[in-house]
């Protein structure tokens, strides 16, 4: 072993201390080895009479009262650490450069922020600036107009005016200075105006498109309940066709039993029953009408037990003219939505 | 006893009586850490490494005081003062190194009687 390489060993042992204390201990060492060098001896032998390197670097370390074997664990728990918690390190760095992500966006967001702020700040400070000129602007006509009326009176005001003291000489002169301050505190309203007006319409036009969201919702709720009773319409008219039909049928049967009886055929009975069923068939067609628009507050058992029936006997051709029916229908409930929404327009505009 | 705990029983009679004859060293004129290891190993047969972390400790307590000289060969070397603080605690050693060694004396030589 060389002087370098033991100055170097020397070095990782005691990498505990700080480096000057280090440093001061290792240029003594270095100095010992370089004397003895100088005499018979060369650098091994002189680091050999150094002994056990462990053993040295334990008594040094113990002039500091630091425990010799502090840096090997520390050396070893970085070693285990490396084998074995591979993972969790990744995991660390990973959730380092999260949170340090997270840290930068946020910081980010906080800058962004502190910008529209400032800014904003700026704007509002400008816009309440060029308000509060106008005013002064007003305030200062009415001022002049003030001082042009107390003219007339013959006092000589103490503002500083230089306009002032001429108006005390002549009427056409006040005039002239009234007109002014007329025309400037004209240019005043008219500028309040404007920025009242500015005001109003924008109030006015969020106004609107608060009523035309409310509306919009609305009248998706309405388009809900047009549909709704545009289906139940449809299964009413389906099912009064169908039922009206079958009754055509039950007259048509009837009639030919009746023309049966009447030739001297015992059916009398049957002729009955056919005559209750037309009936009551004839019944529940006019029932299925005059469901048709009047909402759905029917109650629900019928209703099932005539879909029911609906649905068995519909065929093919009851259901094309059902579909014809129910366009009928659309096109008058789409005739009403346009008369609605017209109305509910005219509403908003007189809000 | 074991063989090594007398082993290290010599290194501790050794540590102690080393910070003496360091003391002493020091005490009659400031040295240099080369020197003061030429000077402790003429008395006892030690580690030349041990003499400077015993210089460092002692001067981390307070009985030496150091400060750099320049030499006629290589670099400015690191005297090794001895403070107030040094010298008594010198003189504490002493005394108590000269009742041990007594005591001890006495104690063998009242053995070697009995013993004969």
């Amino acid at each position: 072993m060389n002087k370098a390489e033991f100055l170097q060993r020397l070095r990782q042992k005691l990498s505990v201390l700080d480096d000057r204390e280090l440093e001061d201990i290792l240029n003594e060492y270095e100095q010992h080895i370089d004397m003895k060098a100088a005499g018979a001896m060369t650098e091994e032998e002189a680091i050999a009479d150094f002994g056990d390197m462990d053993e040295l670097a334990a008594q040094i370390l113990e002039a500091y009262h630091v425990r010799a074997d502090f840096a090997e664990n520390e050396k070893k728990a970085a070693r285990d650490g490396q084998n074995e918690d591979a993972l969790q390190r990744v995991y660390v760095k990973v959730k380092r450069a999260l949170t340090g992500g997270w840290k930068e966006f946020v910081s980010a967001l906080k800058c962004g922020g502190r910008f529209l702020e400032e800014k904003g700040d700026a704007c509002a400070d400008a816009i309440f600036r060029f308000l509060k000129g106008k005013k002064e602007v007003h305030a200062a006509s009415s001022e002049e107009e003030v001082s042009g009326v107390q003219q007339e009176s013959g006092q000589a005001a103490e503002e500083a005016c230089g306009v002032k003291a001429r108006g005390t000489e002549a009427a056409e002169e006040k005039s002239v200075f009234l007109f002014f301050g007329r025309i400037v505190s004209g240019c005043g309203h008219a500028a309040g105006s404007c920025v009242s007006f500015c005001w109003k319409a924008a109030v006015r036009c969020v106004k609107l498109c608060w009523a035309l969201a409310v509306w919009c919702v609305k009248y998706g709720w309405k388009a809900a309940v047009w549909a709704a009773k545009i289906c139940w319409n449809l299964f009413w008219v389906c099912s009064g066709i169908v039922i009206g039909l079958f009754s055509c049928m039950c007259l048509f049967g009837l009639g030919l039993l009746a023309v049966m009886l009447v030739l001297g055929y015992p059916l009398a009975g049957i002729t009955i029953g056919m005559l209750g069923l037309t009936l009551c068939m004839c019944s529940v067609t006019i029932g299925c009408f005059t469901l048709l628009l009047r909402g759905k507050k029917k109650d629900a058992l019928s209703c099932a037990g005539e879909k029911k029936n609906a649905a068995l006997s519909c065929t093919g051709e009851e259901k094309n003219a059902a579909l014809s029916c129910a366009e009928g229908e659309s096109a008058q409930t789409k005739e009403k939505a346009a008369k609605e929404k017209t109305a509910k327009e005219g509403e908003v505009v007189h809000a | 006893m074991s063989i090594r705990g007398r082993i290290a029983m010599n290194a501790q009679f050794k540590k102690g009586v080393l910070e003496l004859i360091v003391l002493e060293s020091v005490r009659q004129r400031d040295r240099y850490g080369y020197e003061l290891v030429e000077e402790v190993s003429k008395v006892v047969d030690v580690n030349e490494g041990t003499i400077y972390p015993l210089l460092k400790r002692m001067t981390n307590e307070h009985y030496f005081e150091t400060y750099l000289r320049e030499s006629t060969e290589g670099p400015p070397r690191k005297y090794y003062h001895i403070t107030a603080a040094g010298i008594l605690y010198r003189d504490g050693l002493e005394r108590d190194w000269n009742e041990f060694q007594q005591r001890v004396c006495t104690f063998l030589e009242e053995q070697k009687r009995g013993r004969e």
